[in-house]
């Protein structure tokens, strides 16, 4: 991204040479002579093909008690929302262009993963095309959803963002931009599949197969007004198998998984998102629907968020919610194993969370935030803990500060 | 001796505003007609109707105070929206940031030496290797 060190060089010996040049004609020949070498040199070392950037975050959350929201105890951890982030871009033409990133996670024990690796290619009608492992851009935020700089927030919405299966595919996608008079009206268009990665083994492995998608966005200087819609299949799910047995007899009554397997289920995915920033406020606001065919969760999520910015310092106020609309589909569960996992598929919650995000320089910012979650309404809230009719919380506040940077 | 006065004081009114003026600069080779809305979108990395060709922008470094005042007039963004614009762009795959070099030479250095150069320096700074463009 920089080059500054190599151009203060050249620059210092420019001024170097200057300052030994007597003034006769032939040090001026020899220093015109210097003087243009130099500037072809600072014209061939700006014409850069490869471009390497990354971003960073270090994070500490602690919680009020054992909830689990956004995995946060009470003993606290630097663990979660830390993260590494490398990018390299390879331009070797205007049209082409070939990149990868990688994504190393504390939460994932710092296992490097590539999130990214395409080839990229922009026809003459200006429609771009890439192939390859790409970022999956189910939600507003979901292709750079790990870039926390970009985000006001210490952490993006947990009720949104927190169970997204994957975050990204290997398929294509197409881009295309329409250019009004101040405005602008992004279309972009997806295919492929995915494993489930570790990152969503929790809630059993798998993959997605057949996502189709579309993202339409329109912007102007202050506006964004994002709408899109995924479709897929979700194959070959498996939960953690259990040996229970339930009468004490040293003969376990049931083995098997603690939810049934998922053999092909249609899913989707909907979003509509407005977002909102001038010089002086942010306003954000995001509603999304999951759906799956069968026992499997189906849910309604959004966020509203409010910031104002003061200097440097943005405080910041946001609201998110949670709760899964098809209950009545795991009541024709008989298996009394999956009956009680099944409980925990069943969920709602609201967050309220208050914080700041301080802008130290550019590509550097701290955040604050405080979120407090409630309103669970006799469920576990979607949250980790111990099934219905075990002991549980009601309630959960996670305080977190986080450095963010881009580089 | 009200008229010195006078005189030094209109003289401090018209020279006072122009001692920080930020002009857009190209290289020679480019044409004339930059408007104030294409400014924005070529600095903002966009598709614009003056150049259809595509040009190669080149940035200050973010410690260079002009820069800050530059963005404020033609983007409307603070340092730390444009820093975050870029890198979405980046990291999305949409668009690479320009490259940015430390100061006014350099600029001028790199705008000279390539065709479709486009920057901006203190109006101050200007030399007959670069040509004024747009004025914000």
């Amino acid at each position: 991204m920089k080059k500054t060190i190599l151009t203060t060089a050249v620059l210092t010996s420019l001024a170097s040479s200057a300052a030994y040049a007597n003034e006769t004609s032939d040090d001026i020949d020899q220093l015109k002579q210097q003087v243009n070498s130099l500037n072809s040199l600072i014209a061939n070392m700006t014409k850069d093909t490869i471009h390497v950037s990354g971003f960073a975050s270090g994070a500490y959350g602690i919680s009020n008690n054992d909830a689990g929201y956004a995995g946060y105890d009470a003993d606290g951890s630097f663990h979660e929302d830390s993260l590494f982030g490398l990018q390299a871009t390879f331009k070797p033409s205007k049209q082409l262009e070939a990149t990868i990133q990688m994504v190393a996670k504390g939460e994932n024990g710092w296992t490097p993963e590539v999130t990214a690796a395409y080839l990229g290619y922009t026809f003459d009608n200006d429609i771009k095309l890439r192939v390859g492992k790409l970022r999956l851009p189910l939600f507003m935020l979901s292709d750079y959803l790990d870039l926390g700089y970009a985000q006001p927030w210490a952490r993006s919405p947990e009720e949104v963002y927190g169970r997204v299966p994957i975050s990204s595919y290997t398929g294509l996608d197409a881009n295309y931009e329409l250019e009004f008079e101040d405005s602008y009206l992004n279309f972009q268009l997806f295919f492929g599949s995915e494993e489930m990665s570790q990152e969503s083994a929790a809630s059993g492995s798998g993959k997605v197969e057949d996502m189709a998608g579309l993202v339409t966005t329109w912007y102007d200087d202050y506006w964004t007004v994002r709408g899109s819609y995924t479709v897929g299949t979700l194959e070959d799910v498996n939960f953690a198998s259990v040996s229970i047995d339930f009468n004490n007899d040293g003969t376990p009554d049931y083995i098997g998984g603690v939810l049934p397997d998922i053999e092909s289920e249609s899913v989707s995915y909907a979003s509509f998102g407005i977002r909102y920033e001038d010089e002086t406020w942010l306003f954000m606001g995001e509603a999304t629907q999951t759906r799956v065919d069968g026992y499997y969760s189906d849910s309604n999520a959004g966020y509203v968020t409010l910031g104002y910015h003061i200097d440097q310092v943005m405080p910041y106020i946001s609201l998110a919610k949670l709760e899964t609309v098809d209950n009545e589909e795991r009541e024709s569960l008989t298996n009394p194993v999956h009956k009680g996992s099944a409980s925990t598929l069943t969920y709602e919650r609201k967050s309220y969370s208050v914080g700041a995000r301080w802008d130290i320089q550019p590509g550097l910012a701290v955040k604050f935030d405080v979120t407090h979650s409630t309103g669970f309404g006799g469920t576990n809230g979607g949250l980790p803990v111990a099934p219905q009719g075990t002991t549980q919380e009601d309630s959960t506040t996670v305080f977190t500060v986080k450095v963010d940077a881009t580089f | 001796m009200n008229k010195k006065i006078v005189i030094l004081l209109l003289s401090a009114l018209f020279s006072l505003p122009s001692f920080a003026d930020i002009v857009i600069v190209g290289n020679p080779a480019l044409p004339d007609g930059l408007t104030k809305k294409d400014a924005k979108k070529i600095f903002l990395g966009k598709k614009n109707k003056y150049s259809t060709e595509g040009l190669y922008l080149i940035e200050l470094t973010a410690d260079n105070p002009i820069k800050a005042q530059f963005h404020k007039k033609v983007t409307k963004k603070s340092l730390a929206q444009l820093e975050s614009y870029w890198s979405k762009q980046l990291f999305t795959g949409k668009l690479t940031p320009p490259i940015e070099v430390a100061n006014a030479n350099i600029m001028k250095a790199t705008v000279a030496q390539n065709t479709n150069g486009i920057g901006y320096i203190n109006e101050a700074d200007v030399h007959a290797s670069v040509k004024v463009l747009f004025k914000p």
